[in-house]
């Protein structure tokens, strides 16, 4: 195959330092280059018994920056579960493939690579939640067919 | 009768009246306390001079009359999973053998400021996994009743040192029912808040979702003393609810006149031990006498409350004990690299319990089979709430047998945990739903060992249980019976 044949797919993944007063779950302060051991209490070095406590700054931030890049913001957090029903993860594929006919065309033409379009779509609409192997192989299942 | 026979109440007025001082009384239940030890086994360590020091500080606030509170200058025993500062806190365990924790625990703290004395830790099953205190790592600790039965798990050395008045009052904790269970095996009264009404900040935690702390008393008005002091909402957790405390000692001398007591059916099956059941019947007659209108309920799921816990207690277990890993605190064995170190320390701090709840909770954990155990348990753990809820639209207290069968003899149920396990089939339902609940002693065996009544209550509806068990309490004479610390 050509250069020309390969289509380029880039994402990114960025980490951001939050520039919060104190740590994420403790009141200790996050400032460089002082002595070790000094900003450190039972909770941040994770002492039996000692619980976290969120930092309301740091949540702010993360609002702000999905405001910021057009994200969803999640009312409230209704836990890390993933989803792996397959009749939960297919009625979620369809409606994605229901919604992007354009993409669901270039796929079938002969361009796999949006396949991760669609996989990303479908994440999104699951918050996190859908299995991504299994959402991978149910796109493929139908539009293969 | 002696001094350290008495109970919290009656003995503050003495303080109070200054005809004895704290410092006296420390030093009297001390000496009881090292005389009956060797028989009953309730303490892991006495802080005697911490005692007599905190004692001294008492007498100085009944003194000068400052900051005198019900529990000023009052011997106290605190279980040992609540980290004490500079004071040995091992969780029953040789992985915390040694370890000092530098912060009190949030109800430590409160403790103080209230002036009482702590005279030392109590034993309890490893990590507060266990139904009778035989899975400690440093002692087995006696039923004052009939030291050849066990006190009951996992508080079960909070439970011997108040019934064998080696302290006038304990602090506990239930997952399970771990303060119900031992406080009915010892005849005393142990009381489950409900979920957030203590600060859990400083509890070497087991399940998260599941744990909390309460009083073990004589009786129900020293139970309330106790309570008064513990609850309220604390910053450093943020599980701790933000609900008003009322004074439970005055909302216990209400009346129950008209009190509505749901009896669910699921909790009366045939086969429960006769003598428990009349006991529990004789109870709720006498509740009917004494004004309150009875109703048949339904709890439905109930008979799935077992299940669910043991998926989700050891899931959150496996959590809360990955930090043992011989790093920062604690045990730690060495080995040629650090997966070595990690696993030779883990096998070697925790006890064969300890290890079957954490590879259990790990299993269910495991991903593949997260919705078919872990995810399905709390879908469970959703309905049995919601029949809670439902119950309590009818009724204000719901009544039942703490355990099904008084003390077993030590040995009885180690062969097979899951016989071990059935001892919470009553009480393990009330910590999934996160509602409240008290037991106090309805009755005795014709063996001479105690059998408990339970009470659950409604979300932050302590003060109903308290009443209802207040009542009761003071038209029977349960509560003025002794143990003998008799063998057989």
């Amino acid at each position: 195959m050509a250069f020309e044949d390969y289509e380029p797919i880039i994402g990114l993944e960025v980490h951001c330092e939050l520039k919060t007063a104190t740590k994420l779950f403790c009141g200790c302060p996050t400032t460089f280059g002082n002595e070790a051991n000094t900003q450190v209490c039972p909770v941040c070095l994770g002492l039996p018994g000692t619980l976290p406590v969120m930092n309301g700054k740091a949540v702010e931030f993360a609002v702000k920056i999905g405001h910021a890049l057009n994200c969803t913001i999640a009312s409230y957090s209704k836990g890390m579960a993933q989803v792996s029903d397959p009749k939960a993860i297919e009625d979620a594929v369809d409606k994605v493939l229901a919604e992007n006919p354009a993409v669901v065309a270039d796929y079938k033409g002969g361009k796999q690579g949006v396949i991760g379009f669609l996989v990303g779509k479908v994440m999104q609409a699951s918050q996190g939640k859908a299995n991504p192997k299994m959402v991978n192989e149910m796109i493929k299942k139908k539009l293969d067919s | 009768m002696e001094l350290y026979q008495k109970t919290i109440h009656d003995i503050a007025a003495h303080l109070k009246a200054k005809k004895l001082s704290s410092v006296e009384l420390t030093k009297a239940t001390l000496a009881h306390l090292k005389a009956v030890e060797p028989k009953v086994q309730s303490f892991i360590t006495v802080t005697e001079e911490t005692a007599l020091a905190q004692a001294a500080e008492a007498d100085k606030k009944i003194a000068s009359g400052t900051n005198v509170t019900p529990l000023t200058g009052i011997p106290l025993g605190i279980k040992d999973l609540l980290c004490t500062k500079g004071v040995q806190t091992t969780c029953a365990s040789k992985m915390l053998e040694g370890f000092k924790p530098p912060y009190n625990a949030t109800v430590v703290e409160r403790l103080n400021a209230a002036g009482a004395v702590m005279v030392g830790k109590t034993n309890m099953d490893e990590f507060a996994m266990g139904s009778s205190t035989e899975t400690s790592y440093y002692k087995k600790t006696k039923n004052p009743w009939n030291l050849s039965c066990v006190p009951g798990g996992s508080s079960g050395g909070s439970a011997s040192c108040v019934s064998a008045d080696q302290a006038f009052g304990s602090l506990g904790s239930d997952t399970g029912g771990s303060i119900r269970q031992p406080a009915s095996l010892c005849g005393i009264v142990g009381l489950k808040p409900t979920y957030g009404r203590v600060s859990r900040y400083g509890l070497i935690a087991f399940a998260s979702s599941l744990d909390q702390i309460g009083p073990m008393t004589k009786d129900v008005e020293d139970c309330a003393l106790m309570m008064n002091v513990i609850s309220g909402h604390d910053e450093k957790d943020s599980t701790s609810a933000d609900v008003a405390v009322p004074d439970y000692a005055v909302e216990m001398k209400k009346s129950i006149k008209g009190l509505k007591i749901g009896i669910p059916k699921e909790f009366f099956p045939k086969e429960l031990n006769p003598e428990v059941s009349e006991a529990v019947k004789k109870a709720i007659e006498q509740l009917k006498s004494l004004g309150a209108e009875v109703h048949e309920i339904s709890l439905p799921h109930s008979p799935y409350s077992l299940a669910a816990y043991y998926v989700l207690a050891p899931s959150e277990a496996s959590s809360n004990l990955a930090r043992y890993d011989g790093v920062r605190y604690g045990l730690r064995v060495s080995g040629e690299n650090i997966v070595e170190m990690y696993s030779k320390t883990r096998a070697a701090g925790f006890g064969p319990e300890v290890k079957r709840r954490i590879m259990l909770g790990t299993y269910a954990l495991y991903s593949g089979y997260y919705d078919a155990y872990y995810l399905k348990a709390l879908k469970v753990r959703r309905l049995i709430k919601q029949d809670y809820d439902k119950a309590f639209e009818k009724v204000d207290v719901i009544v039942t047998p703490t355990v099904p069968n008084p003390a077993f003899k030590f040995g009885e149920k180690t062969d097979n945990p899951l016989t071990m396990y059935l001892e919470d089939i009553f009480t393990i339902s009330i910590n999934i739903a996160g509602v409240p609940a008290l037991s106090l002693p309805c009755g005795i065996s014709k063996t001479d060992l105690p059998i408990g009544l339970q009470i659950i209550g409604k979300p932050f509806d302590e003060a109903a249980l308290l009443k209802t068990a207040y009542a009761y309490e003071q038209s029977t004479d349960w509560h003025k019976r002794k143990p003998s610390l008799k063998e057989s």
